[in-house]
């Protein structure tokens, strides 16, 4: 930061650059303790002259000096301003006529003025001109930014319109989806215990025990394919109407008075059916089997509605 | 040569100093102002030596320091009712007229550093040495001097340098210091130093206030 005080001894010997000169002026005009300091250092510089030896001018410097007074009092500024070495510039208005000078000062201000005044409308005008097209141009903006606006908000509605479509169908796929990986998943057992079936068939040492319809089911009849020594066993059936979904076939093995729950038949719609049970013992400990009708698959004793039945032994 | 080994440097022995000739030059500054002719006659006698020797130093021209000192009287002449009191002394007002006419002079030439850099001889307050006086100068004016020099050779040479350069030349401190190969910052120190001193120096001299 500056301390103008540094700089008033330099300004007061008139050492200062005119930047800084410019500057110590601006703050001399507003501060009273640097005007004053101004005054000290002016005062010491106002000494330097005194120290410098005095020599006398020629005497024809002082006649000279009394002419050019003695003329002046006639015409005192014109012969102050013909000094060359210190107005050179004012030499050519000393002669003219005072009134003269006066009607072209005036003449020069007015015609300054009105030059001034019309430059001023002119560039009035320009301005308007320029001020009413950016309005223009900023209405014919704004009426393009609200068109745009309203093409944005439609195109929002519809993507939010397509969105929620899509959202729906990749709902519909998904509910899809888990359908027909349950559906496959079944097929997949279904082709399983085919399998398994097949390949128990299969097997040299099977035995067939037929199964034969109560009374009243003379239509229906099935075999149970075994084989010695195992607990599992394939059962094949025919003639069986397909139960709504509050009933199930119901396969049981019978030793003595004990009764064994071995799986549920499934029944296609053209009345045949077929079940791959696992006894949890070995078959042969079995002699009486049967296909009961039931409220649910999951019953322990079996009705008294009985289908099918056969002996084992 | 121009330039004469007049001034002296050799320290005195302070006292206060005579009391300047306030009434007189005051009194002719009044009459000079109602047109009085006789008056500005007396100034002249009084004060043209000083006029014509600090503008033969500056502009190292007979001819031009002739023209400053019609110019400095002629402008006492037209503006004497100028001149304020309470701002120094009559020879302080007339120097410093003749102090801007030669500053002015010295600015209209290109070359106005050449003349003091370029020159062999000691400088100003360098040197300063006991020298003749007129018998019609005034005593206060000359013992008056004898305390400036006395006060000036108390101050560094390299602060008292700057301090001509800027007065005497015409230079400022960034041309000084171009002139110089010294640092601005140098320069400046040395203007403010000096001076600081100077008004130190004569406030205790009571040549100027404090």
């Amino acid at each position: 930061m500056t301390d103008w005080h540094d700089l008033i001894p330099a300004y007061a010997l008139g050492a200062l650059d005119p930047d800084e000169t410019i500057q110590i002026e601006q703050h001399l005009r507003v501060d009273a303790s640097l005007r004053a300091e101004l005054d000290r250092f002016r005062a010491v510089v106002n000494t330097l002259p005194l120290a410098i030896e005095p020599a006398g001018p020629p005497a024809r410097v002082k006649a000279a000096l009394f002419a050019k007074i003695a003329a002046s009092a006639v015409q005192p500024e014109a012969a102050y301003a013909s000094r060359a070495l210190l107005r050179p510039r004012q030499r050519w208005a000393v002669g003219l006529g005072g009134a003269f000078v006066a009607a072209l000062l005036v003449i020069a201000l007015l015609s300054s003025a009105l030059y001034s005044a019309n430059t001023q409308l002119q560039q009035a005008k320009a301005t308007n001109q320029q001020i009413l097209q950016q309005v223009a141009a900023a209405q014919e903006q704004a009426t393009a930014a609200a068109q745009t606006i309203g093409d944005l908000q439609r195109a929002q509605q519809q993507i939010r319109a397509e969105l929620a479509s899509a959202r729906t169908n990749e709902q519909r796929l998904a509910a899809s989806l888990i359908a027909s990986t349950a559906e496959l998943q079944t097929i997949n057992a279904q082709i399983e215990v085919n399998q398994d079936t097949l390949v128990f068939l299969a097997a040299t040492d099977l035995a067939t025990r037929p199964l034969l319809a109560s009374v009243g089911d003379r239509n229906a009849q099935g075999s149970m394919f075994m084989r010695p020594g195992r607990a599992d066993a394939v059962v094949l059936v025919r003639g069986l109407p397909q139960l709504d979904q509050s009933q199930t076939y119901q396969f049981w093995l019978a030793q003595g008075g004990q009764q064994v729950n071995a799986g549920t038949l499934i029944i296609d719609p053209d009345g045949t059916g077929r079940l791959l049970l696992k006894a949890p013992a070995s078959v042969d400990t079995f002699t009486q089997a049967m296909v009961t009708v039931e409220r649910n698959a999951s019953v322990s004793l079996p009705s008294t509605r009985v289908v099918l039945q056969g002996s084992l032994s | 040569m121009l330039r004469q080994r007049e001034l002296n440097v050799v320290p005195q022995t302070h006292s206060d100093p005579p009391a300047p000739p306030v009434l007189q030059d005051e009194a002719l500054i009044s009459a000079v102002a109602s047109g009085d002719t006789a008056a500005l006659s007396a100034l002249y006698d009084r004060y043209a030596r000083a006029v014509f020797g600090i503008a033969r130093r500056m502009l190292d021209s007979e001819q031009t320091a002739e023209e400053v000192v019609q110019d400095t009287f002629l402008r006492v002449w037209h503006r004497s009712e100028q001149f304020q009191a309470a701002r120094g002394g009559v020879p302080q007002w007339l120097l410093g007229i003749a102090h801007h006419l030669c500053i002015d002079e010295l600015r209209r030439r290109k070359s106005r550093a050449v003349m003091v850099l370029n020159s062999d001889e000691p400088q100003l307050f360098e040197a300063m040495q006991q020298g003749g006086h007129s018998v019609d100068e005034e005593v206060w004016l000359r013992e008056r001097r004898q305390l400036i020099r006395s006060a000036l050779s108390e101050i560094p040479a390299e602060q008292r340098r700057v301090i001509e350069l800027a007065y005497l030349s015409g230079l400022t401190q960034s041309e000084i210091a171009s002139h110089t190969g010294e640092a601005l910052g140098t320069i400046k120190t040395r203007v403010r130093l000096g001076l600081r001193k100077l008004r130190d120096i004569l406030a205790e001299r009571h040549i100027t206030g404090t």
